[in-house]
């Protein structure tokens, strides 16, 4: 249930510029793996569930995420690398590996804003996760709503440009920020018109070791009933991880065996 | 002169139903406004599905494609461009990434199911990596490049069903939410067309089968409108110069509109859809029930000339006493005609049609023999000029002398008349064995309407009018991205693109093909086909998504294989089904996958298919339940059996019109039967009772009969013939071909029917001379 208050004579909002600062500052542990089931439904009630494994770190210098899918066997081991670095004006790096053909990828910047594999979250979505990308969308806090019983702070974030408006394909994302956690519980992204085209959620929030933790992660494109849900099925945080598993090499080998599906799903 | 006991108890009826007219009256408009009241509820159905059954498998299948895989009954925008260079110029280009972009805003409308060459994603590969691109690229059309488009079309053959063979037009193709309101959507859709900015050669439509459903609606309704007011002026004239009177006219018309609001008032309190077949209803009944207004107000001004000194009580318990029986005869054989209509079919519209216009017929029946006797009681309508007893014994002298010519040469000649009418028998029922089923979706808007130009420009330049959905089951998740698997629906595909009236194949298969890019088509069929299930459902992870779905399901079980046909009418969709049968029967015979067939093709084929049969069964039954009522009626096997005659006859003809001149049982056409033979034997119904009359009141010879009769009931006749034949004939101007077709066979299937009801009927009784008309005097 939810509803959305702006506020003008109320209790002072804060500035847009801080809360994107708490959340992006939020403690996510130096590196985090974490095992997902995915599961992707239509309309019709069929339903498919995939198995990823999530690899994450911070450096001084980029955040890195290799994802890994697991199961179905058809697709077990297609990878994908996301390196996104600090310096300004440098672009993100994203490279694809697909065992079947051996090949790493490197997959255009102009892609990011479409699906990540058939899912209904995009590669951005999957890459930035709770994070707020001020680099690329203009924020400004709009008031505050009532989000499941929880007060939220209500973000609107405009895309800054033209042409990452077309490349990630809405024209405003509405954010509701809880303020307890500093996370992004709820985010719609609208078209031109006002008309939502997309709801992400963020549900099955819990602290582990004094990281806020997400255990279901979901995607509903509004207009075809497509769903994904990310079911998190393990989780560990600070986790020694090799350089070389952030490589286009690292894709094609796969994780490390000591980190490979240690509470994944059977 | 002895009163029959049933005209005595008729009689005392009536004496108590006209005792106090104006409760009556107020009674009976309580229970009319009741049933107008739901008026606005009426809601429209111009959905194919409203054609079928709700439980029909083709629907089933539909649903599950739209569910499934995203797509319905797409309407398009045809972009053209006749110019040189095709479409392939900047401000086309431009042209269609601007509607695009409007029509993903319309609301109702999926914006993720717009496929146009400024959607849909190829992969491509560039100094950057690989990256999905649409074909039209803004930037590109900043740089005044669009050679880059005409490269990637020519590429990626997924994009050939979007751009024609010449290059000069291509489709901007639209889905919209099977909750979403199909006419507003296609309204806002020709709006953006009509609102674009166009350079030379430039010309947009906006087509497909979405957007003839849609309009439909729309279609419906203004000719709803205009053939309701078109039919009430006509019966107001026939009305006009049958009684020269304002009550002559005014109160069989409140007659039809009470039975009107009954009748569309319990379609909406039963929430039946009005659909195209519904659309004639107003018009069908309107013709047919203004004879009983017509009758009584005949035989009552008829009396009042005579009698002058007598009340409008007096009058109207004179008339009705005499003339209930005809009036219920009549009305119990057009509920025959409806109820065939009701009981040998299956579809929907035309069940809605048979049981309303039942009840409408059956609400005049009680309005006319009840509340319209209390309104002539009160309206005390003054004497006819048509009926001053002057006027009519000019008018009687005049008619006499022609009826007189005419009843001695059917005398004369009865037996050539008859050995005519046998062979009008023997033609209608070698014409019955010409008549061919057939009919289309499209036929149902003219050649001139903007949407069929737009649906027929479509067909010519893309060949897509209908499409054919094929969903092939592999049996378990994942089994369909088996090499094996995507093997057999190329080698299908192949297959299929050979059928008759087939322009184009799409399926999952042309992912796979776009990746392999323009070698593939070089290579053997197939090659180009993964190897291996990894490879399959690795290049699907990264292929656009969209189009991914709209060919297969999230379990990667079931795939949508879509053809896109020139099928236009049933004909062609049944010649294209049959093959397309004998084919999945060889390609799947030892195959553990299975296919359901569906789209519009096979829907088209379902709803017409059912016509053929369902028309003789229908028109048998309404013929004998007409025979039982006659026979029963008349109480009599021998004038029940030749009263039926002269609809038969007309009938028959039609039959032999239709056969010989090759005019098709359609949607349409097929329910003129039910329609003609329930109106067709009310002239004879009136006829023969008017000789049981005068039998009943002495008079001695047949001959004397008929020159009594035909002056006088034949007048009446020949009115409400006229009220019936200019009613229904109506329904020609019709704007919607199919109910034209209607119009023009009840139409002259009736006056038929009354030709052979002063001939052939007359010819009969003089050769078989039925001992209850003929009595023992003669």
């Amino acid at each position: 249930v939810t509803t959305a208050r702006s506020e003008s004579g109320g209790a002072a909002l804060p500035d847009a510029a801080a809360v994107v600062a708490k959340v992006n500052t939020r403690n996510r542990g130096s590196s985090m793996v974490q095992h997902f089931t995915i599961t992707l439904s239509d309309r019709s009630g069929s339903s498919r569930e995939r198995g990823m494994s999530v690899f994450r770190r911070t450096t001084d210098d980029e955040e890195q995420t290799a994802l890994f899918f697991t199961s179905p066997a058809s697709i077990d081991g297609t990878a994908l690398l996301v390196r996104d670095y600090r310096e300004p004006g440098r672009d993100d790096g994203l490279w694809l590996y697909l065992p079947a053909m051996r090949t790493v990828r490197r997959i255009s910047l102009g892609s990011r804003g479409q699906e990540f594999f058939g899912t209904d979250f995009s590669l951005l979505e999957v890459s930035t996760d709770t994070e707020l990308r001020d680099d690329l969308l203009d924020f400004r806090v709009t008031g505050r709503g009532d989000l499941d019983g929880t007060e939220c702070l209500l973000l609107e974030g405009i895309p800054n440009h033209a042409d990452l408006r077309r490349e990630v394909g809405y024209s405003r994302a509405e954010y509701w920020v809880d303020e307890s956690m500093w996370m992004p519980r709820r985010v719609v992204l609208h078209d031109a018109s006002g008309k939502a085209l997309k709801e992400v959620r963020f549900d099955g929030v819990r602290e582990e070791g004094g990281v806020w933790t997400v255990q279901r992660r979901s995607a509903e494109s509004l207009a075809s009933g497509h769903r994904t849900v990310f079911t998190t099925t393990g989780v560990e945080l600070d986790v020694e991880m090799p350089d070389s598993l952030f490589t286009e090499a690292g894709l094609s080998r796969g994780p490390p065996r000591n980190l490979r599906r240690k509470t994944a799903p059977q | 002169m002895n009163e029959p006991p049933l005209r005595r108890t008729a009689r005392d009826v009536y004496a108590r139903v006209t005792e106090r007219p104006r409760a009556v009256l107020a009674a009976s408009a309580v229970v009319v406004l009741a049933f107008a009241a739901f008026l606005p509820r009426l809601h429209q159905d111009s959905r194919v599905e409203a054609f079928l059954p709700p439980d029909e498998a083709v629907l089933a299948l539909r649903e599950q494609v739209q569910q499934r895989f995203g797509m319905a009954d797409p309407m398009a925008i045809l972009v053209v461009n006749d110019g040189p260079a095709g479409i392939f110029t900047l401000h086309t280009l431009g042209l269609v990434q601007r509607l695009s972009e409007a029509v993903q805003q319309v609301p109702g409308v999926d914006p993720q199911a717009v496929t146009s060459l400024a959607t849909v994603r190829v992969a491509e590969l560039s100094d950057e990596g690989t990256a999905l691109v649409t074909v039209i690229d803004p930037h590109h059309l900043e740089r005044g490049d669009f050679n880059t488009a005409r490269t990637l079309v020519e590429r990626h053959e997924v994009l050939h069903g979007l751009v024609a063979g010449d290059r000069r037009s291509t489709l901007i193709v639209v889905e919209r939410f099977d909750s979403a309101d199909g006419t507003r959507i296609y309204e806002e859709l020709a709006g953006i067309a009509a609102a674009a900015e166009l350079s030379g050669g430039e010309k947009l439509h906006v087509a497909g089968h979405g957007a003839l459903t849609a309009t439909l609606g729309e279609y419906i309704d203004s000719d709803t409108r205009v053939l309701y007011v078109a039919v009430t002026i006509v019966i107001g004239m026939v009305l006009a110069l049958a009684f020269r009177t304002v009550a002559g006219v005014a109160l069989p018309l409140v007659l039809i509109g009470a039975t009107l609001a009954v009748c569309m008032g319990s379609m909406a309190m039963a929430t039946a859809p009005f659909t195209v077949i519904s659309s004639a209803l107003p018009v069908v009944i309107s013709a047919l029930v203004v004879t009983d207004g017509l009758h009584i107000l005949s035989l009552y001004y008829q009396y009042q000339a005579e009698r002058p000194e007598a009340s409008a009580r007096e009058l109207v318990i004179d008339a009705m006493s005499e003339i209930w029986r005809p009036c219920v005869g009549a009305r119990v054989t057009d509920i025959a005609g409806f109820a065939g209509l009701y009981l040998g079919t299956e579809m929907p519209p035309m069940k809605t049609f048979g049981i309303f216009g039942s009840i409408a017929i059956l609400a005049e029946m009680v309005l006319a023999l009840l509340v319209y006797p209390c309104l002539l009681v009160v309206a005390r309508p003054r004497p006819s000029p048509v009926f001053n007893v002057e006027a009519r014994s000019l008018s009687v002298a005049a008619a006499r002398g022609f009826i007189d010519r005419v009843s001695s040469m059917v005398t004369r000649h009865s037996m050539a008349v008859l050995a005519g009418g046998a062979i009008v028998v023997l033609a209608g029922l070698s014409g019955m064995g010409r008549l061919v089923v057939n009919d289309s979706w499209v036929g149902n808007f003219d050649a001139g309407s903007p949407v069929r130009i737009a649906t027929e420009e479509m067909e010519r330049r893309h060949g897509i009018l209908t499409d054919l959905d094929l969903i092939i089951d592999a049996g378990s998740p994942e089994a369909m991205i088996e090499p094996d698997a995507l093997r057999s629906i190329d080698v299908l595909e192949q297959k299929l693109a050979a059928l008759p009236f087939v322009t184009g194949v799409h399926s999952i298969t042309e992912v796979f093909r776009g990746i392999a890019g323009p070698s593939a088509a070089a290579k053997p069929a197939g090659d180009w086909l993964p190897d291996s299930r990894d490879v399959a459902a690795q290049t699907l992870l990264v292929a656009d998504p969209d189009t991914v779905r709209r060919w297969l399901d999230d379990d990667q079980q079931r795939a949508l294989v879509r053809l896109h046909t020139r099928a236009r009418d049933y004909l062609s969709e049944r010649q294209l089904l049959t093959a397309l049968d004998r084919l999945l029967d060889d390609a799947f015979a030892e195959s553990p996958m299975t296919v359901s067939v569906g789209g519009m093709v096979a829907i088209g084929a379902a709803w017409v298919g059912s016509v053929g049969s369902f028309h003789l069964l229908s028109a048998a039954m309404s013929v004998g339940f007409c025979w039982l009522q006659m026979m029963a009626g008349f109480r009599s096997i021998t004038l029940g059996s030749l009263a039926i005659v002269p609809m038969l006859a007309a009938m028959l003809l039609m039959y032999a019109v239709m056969g010989w001149a090759g005019i098709p049982l359609g949607i349409g056409t097929s329910m003129f039967a039910a329609l003609a033979i329930g109106t067709g034997v009310d002239f004879a119904i009136h006829t023969v009772d008017r000789f049981l009359v005068l039998r009943e009141r002495g008079v001695a010879t047949l001959g004397d009969a008929m020159s009594e009769i035909l002056p006088t009931t034949g007048r009446t006749i020949v009115y409400s013939a006229a009220a019936i034949i200019f009613g229904f004939s109506v329904l020609c101007v019709s704007s919607i071909p199919a109910v034209r077709s209607l119009g023009v066979l009840v139409t002259v299937s009736v006056v038929a029917s009354l030709a052979a009801t002063f001939t052939v009927l007359p010819a009969l009784i003089h050769v078989f001379r039925p001992r209850k008309l003929v009595g023992a005097g003669h």
